[in-house]
């Protein structure tokens, strides 16, 4: 369990609130278009949910 | 979240899920090896789960899981510009309200009122079910369950 809870140390240690957000490029699921993040938020706030089926 | 996502939509919010690795993978949903395996059980666990917000796929290697913190369940709110707002190491949608009327109460406000921004930190709250959690896990298959339980 070890390695498994290793990143939730680590998630409090960096990228903050108050810091600009990364950008990459995700895939829109439904088109296949590449969807750059800064997308996301360049006309309002933006909410990301990270996540998978498992 | 995806109530919330509605909610919000109408005042300038976009709210999007981002499709990462699967967090515990086994015999039924495995491991991608492909973005063909991505998305297929990207399309299983929109149609599983009912999430109307749209699905962003992260590439194969998961670049934006990694900068984010490779957490499996996160969310992060940005302001427009990409300034960072809110980052969560859980889902809670409750919380996430709460951050993101906050936010936006602020901001509609900041100019009157002669508020800035401060830096904060504090615990939150989100729903664990543990049963629902435990058929999440005999859904991908034995392995899953295996490999989490022991």
């Amino acid at each position: 369990m070890a390695n498994e809870e290793a990143p939730f140390a680590e998630f409090g240690r960096r990228l903050h609130a108050g810091e600009q957000a990364p950008e990459f490029a995700l895939e829109d699921l439904d088109t296949g278009r590449a969807v750059p993040m800064g997308e996301l938020w360049a006309n309002g706030p933006a909410v990301l949910e990270f996540g998978s089926f498992t | 979240m995806d109530d919330l996502a509605d909610r919000f939509a109408g005042r300038g919010v976009t709210s999007v899920f981002v499709y990462t690795r699967e967090a515990h993978p086994g015999e039924h949903y495995r491991h991608h090896t492909s973005m063909a395996a991505k998305r297929a059980n990207a399309r299983a666990f929109r149609e599983h789960s009912q999430v109307r917000r749209p699905i962003l796929l992260d590439p194969l290697d998961g670049p934006a899981h990694h900068a984010y913190g490779l957490l499996p369940n996160m969310t992060w709110i940005m302001l427009q510009g990409g300034r960072i707002a809110y980052k969560a190491a859980w889902t809670g949608a409750a919380d996430v309200e709460d951050a993101l009327g906050s936010l936006l109460d602020g901001l509609a406000r900041r100019s009157a009122e002669r508020l800035v921004p401060m830096y904060t930190e504090r615990l939150g709250w989100r729903e664990s079910d543990r049963e629902a959690f435990r058929q999440g896990l005999e859904r991908a298959g034995p392995q899953a369950v295996r490999d989490f339980y022991g």
